[in-house]
C-alpha cells in the first residue's frame, strides 16, 4: 500500500517540473528549508516539485504565480518498529502582480522573492534572505523554492540604462494561525514591517556598485561591487553594517562545586559584515570561486568554548533537537568570524555530463561542509546526485552536528 | 579658357575622391551598412556547435535585441528560447561586459567573456555589430575565390578599443557588394583563434546580407559552430531595457 501511495505521487510528479529526493543519515538536518526531528540513526527522504507560471497580458503587465508544494517521506531506516509518515504541505511561495505604469517606472503588489548581493554562497547585502545558500550553484528551482517571498509592494523606476531605483514596503501581516489556518497556504506571518532603498547605476570605470538600506525596527546600509578583469576573472564583494544584532551566547556560572550554563542574549553594536570573492574560468571553461567572508557578529574564544560546551552537553542529557537551538539561533555560517568558501565545476561538453566539488570551512575551528554533484543533462531535463558531507571536531560548528551525510537527487523535467 | 579649366579641375577632384573612397575603411563602412539593420533591431539565431563534420555538440535558440548608441556603442540582449532547459535564459552585452540571469532564479550574474562561449561563439562575435568602431583596415591583396573578385584586408585594433576585440582580422570582402566572405581571426601573438566564413546572402531591408556566419576553431579545425540568423526585424527598443536590473523583467517583444 505504501508502495502504490509512492508511485501514485511520482505518477504526479512525472508530469510537473520537477523531482527531487534528499536523503540523510542524521537525526537533525540543518537546511534551510526544514527541520526534521529523527532520532539518532535515522533517515528521510522527501521530495519536492513545484511549478512556475507567468502569464502576460500585455508588455506592460504580466501576472505571476509560483506554487510549491512539497512533501515529507519520513522512513526509520534502522528502527524495529518501522513507522511511515507522509507530510504535506502546500504554499505559495510568490503570487503578485506587476505593471508598468508609465515608461520605465514599474510596481509589483503581492508575495514575492527580492534577492540582492553578489556572493556566491552567502551575500551580507541580500537582506531578505540570510539564510544559508549552498545550494545556490545548482541554479534550478531546488534553489528557488527554498525561498518563500515576502507580502510587499515594490516601485521600480529605470531612470536609462544605468540608473535603477527600487523602494519596497512590506508590512507586518499577522493573525491567529490556529483560528485562521487556510492563510498558511498563502503566507507565513510577517513579525515586523520593511522599508527597503536601493540605487544602482553607480559606476567606477566598469566597476558596478549598488547601494542598499533596510529599516526593519533599526538600520542596515550595504553595498555591493562587481567587475571583471580581461577574459577570465570576475571578481566581487558585499559589505553591510546594521544597528545592532541580538547574539545568544552561554555563560558559565559557578555554584559551589559544580557550574551551571546561561544562556542570554547579548547585543553587537554596528556589526560589519563582508565578503570578497573571484571566479576564475579556465580555457575549457571550466570555474574555480574562492570566497573569503568576515561576520562581525561571530564569536570567539570563551564565548564560542560555552556554545559548544553547552550544546554538547544539552545533546547528551537530552537528546534532541533542541539541544542545537543556540547555534540554530546563528544560522548557517553565522557563529564565527571567519569563513573560507571554494567551488569547482567542470562540464564534459560533448556527454553533457557536469560535476562540482564544493567546500566551506569555518577558518576558526576547520570545520566545514564538503559538497559533490554529479549531473547529466538533456534537452529537456537534468538529473543530478549529489553528496554534502559535514566534518570537524566533535566540539567544533559542523563536527557537532549529529549529520554525517546528506544525499540530494534531483531530477527537473521541462514539459511545456 | 577659364571654363574647360574648372571642368578639368572638378573632373580631377571628383577622380581624386573616387580613387581615395576604395580604401580599407571605407570599405569597413560599407561592410558595417550590411551588418547593421538598424540602429535598433531584434534577430533571432540559431546557433550549433560541432566537434567534428557529424557530432553535433549543442544546438541553441536565440533572440537578440541590439541598440546602437550615437558612439556606436552596441548593446545586445539575448533571450534563449530553446533548447527547453535552458529557455528564458537571458544575457546582456555591452562590450566586454556580460550579466546573466538563469531561469528561475533572482541573481543577477556579471561574467568573466570566457563564461560567455557557446561553441566558437563569444559574446562578441554575437554582439559586436560595427567593424569601423574598433579597427584600422588597410587594403593588403586582391583574390579570386569562386569566380568572386575581393578584397583581402587587414584590420588591426584601434588603440583604447582592446576590450571586445581581435587584435588583428584578416578579411575578405566581395569587391562589387562589400559582402563579407571569409575571414580569420589573431591575437595579439599572430595565433589564429577562428576562421570564419559568411553565405547565405539573402534581401534583408533592401540590402543583401549575410544569414550564416561558419566558426573554425583556429586550434581545432575539426571543432566549428554555425551561427545562423532566422529572422531580423527592425524594432524600437526603449534604453532601460538595456539596463542589467531590468533582466528579471524581460520578456522579449514579438519577433514575427
Amino acid at each position: 500500500m505504501k508502495i502504490v501511495k509512492y508511485f501514485a505521487l511520482m505518477s504526479f510528479l512525472w508530469v510537473s517540473e520537477l523531482l527531487g529526493f534528499e536523503l540523510y543519515n542524521s537525526n537533525l538536518v540543518v537546511s534551510e528549508n526544514q527541520t526534521v526531528p529523527l532520532m539518532p540513526g535515522q533517515s528521510t527522504i522527501f521530495q519536492t516539485w513545484g511549478y512556475e507560471l507567468n502569464f502576460v497580458f500585455s508588455e506592460e503587465k504580466s501576472f505571476n504565480i509560483r506554487n510549491n508544494l512539497k512533501v515529507s517521506l519520513l522512513v526509520k531506516a534502522f528502527s524495529s518498529e518501522e513507522t511511515y509518515k507522509n507530510k504535506f504541505l502546500t504554499k505559495f511561495l510568490e503570487l503578485y502582480f506587476s505593471t508598468e505604469i508609465s515608461r520605465g517606472f514599474f510596481i509589483d503588489v503581492g508575495k514575492f522573492v527580492a534577492k540582492n548581493g553578489t556572493g556566491y554562497f552567502k551575500s551580507p547585502t541580500d537582506f531578505f534572505n540570510m539564510r544559508w545558500n549552498l545550494s545556490k550553484s545548482h541554479r534550478r528551482y531546488s534553489e528557488e523554492n527554498l525561498n518563500e517571498g515576502m507580502v510587499a509592494i515594490k516601485k521600480e523606476i529605470f531612470l536609462n540604462n544605468l540608473w535603477n531605483v527600487q523602494l519596497l514596503f512590506s508590512p507586518r501581516v499577522c493573525w491567529d494561525t490556529v483560528k485562521y489556518k487556510i492563510l498558511s497556504y498563502i503566507s507565513s506571518p510577517q513579525e515586523k514591517s520593511q522599508f527597503f532603498v536601493s540605487f544602482s547605476g553607480l559606476k567606477f570605470k566598469s566597476i558596478d556598485t549598488k547601494l542598499l538600506m533596510l529599516y526593519k525596527e533599526q538600520l542596515y546600509f550595504g553595498i555591493n561591487w562587481n567587475l571583471t578583469r580581461g577574459n577570465s576573472l570576475e571578481l566581487h564583494g558585499d559589505f553591510s553594517i546594521s544597528e545592532s544584532i541580538k547574539n545568544t551566547v552561554v555563560d558559565l556560572i559557578s555554584k559551589g562545586d559544580t557550574a551551571e550554563f546561561l544562556v542570554q542574549g547579548k547585543s553587537v553594536k554596528w556589526p560589519i559584515k563582508a565578503l570578497i570573492g573571484c571566479v576564475y574560468t579556465f580555457s575549457d571553461q571550466s570555474t574555480f570561486i574562492v570566497e573569503y567572508s568576515y561576520n562581525g557578529r561571530g564569536v570567539g574564544g570563551s564565548e564560542y568554548d560555552n556554545i559548544m560546551k553547552y550544546t554538547q552537553q544539552q545533546f547528551w542529557l537530552f537528546h534532541s533537537t533542541d539541544a542545537f537551538s543556540v547555534l540554530e539561533s546563528y544560522g548557517i555560517a553565522e557563529l564565527a568570524c571567519h569563513y573560507f568558501f571554494e567551488r569547482f565545476y567542470h562540464e564534459i561538453k560533448t556527454e553533457k555530463i557536469y560535476m562540482e566539488f564544493m567546500n566551506l570551512t569555518n577558518l576558526q575551528d576547520l570545520s566545514g561542509i564538503f559538497f559533490s554533484r554529479f549531473g547529466k543533462r538533456t534537452n529537456t531535463s537534468d538529473l543530478s546526485v549529489g553528496l554534502q558531507m559535514f566534518y570537524g571536531g566533535k566540539d567544533s560548528e559542523y563536527g557537532i552536528l549529529p549529520t554525517n551525510w546528506k544525499m540530494t537527487v534531483e531530477a527537473e523535467f521541462i514539459i511545456f | 579658357m577659364q571654363r574647360i579649366g574648372l571642368i578639368l579641375s572638378a573632373i580631377i577632384i571628383i577622380q581624386g575622391n573616387l580613387y581615395s573612397e576604395i580604401t580599407g575603411d571605407y570599405i569597413l563602412k560599407k561592410i558595417d551598412e550590411i551588418r547593421k539593420v538598424g540602429d535598433s533591431f531584434a534577430f533571432e539565431m540559431e546557433i550549433s556547435s560541432f566537434s567534428d563534420e557529424s557530432t553535433l555538440v549543442d544546438k541553441y535558440t536565440i533572440q537578440g535585441y541590439v541598440k546602437i548608441d550615437k558612439d556606436q556603442n552596441v548593446k545586445t540582449l539575448v533571450y534563449f528560447t530553446d533548447p527547453k532547459i535552458i529557455r528564458g535564459r537571458k544575457m546582456l552585452m555591452e562590450g566586454n561586459n556580460v550579466w546573466i540571469l538563469f531561469p528561475r532564479t533572482r541573481n543577477i550574474i556579471r561574467l568573466s567573456p570566457l563564461q560567455v562561449l557557446l561553441g566558437e561563439v563569444s559574446n562578441c562575435d554575437i554582439a559586436k555589430i560595427s567593424f569601423s568602431v574598433d579597427y584600422n583596415a588597410e587594403i593588403i591583396g586582391e583574390e579570386v575565390i569562386d569566380g568572386k573578385e575581393l578584397y583581402k584586408l587587414l584590420l588591426k585594433v584601434k588603440e583604447g578599443r582592446e576590450g571586445c576585440t581581435y587584435s588583428e582580422i584578416i578579411l575578405m570582402v566581395e569587391k562589387k557588394t562589400f559582402i563579407p566572405v571569409a575571414a580569420e581571426f589573431y591575437t595579439g601573438a599572430g595565433k589564429l583563434i577562428k576562421k570564419v566564413w559568411y553565405d547565405k546572402v539573402k534581401e534583408i531591408y533592401g540590402k543583401l546580407r549575410p544569414m550564416r556566419i561558419t566558426l573554425y576553431d583556429g586550434i581545432n579545425p575539426e571543432k566549428f559552430t554555425i551561427m545562423e540568423y532566422k529572422k531580423i526585424k527592425k524594432l524600437s527598443i526603449p534604453d532601460f531595457y538595456f539596463n542589467k536590473e531590468y533582466l528579471p523583467r524581460f520578456t522579449p517583444p514579438s519577433l514575427d
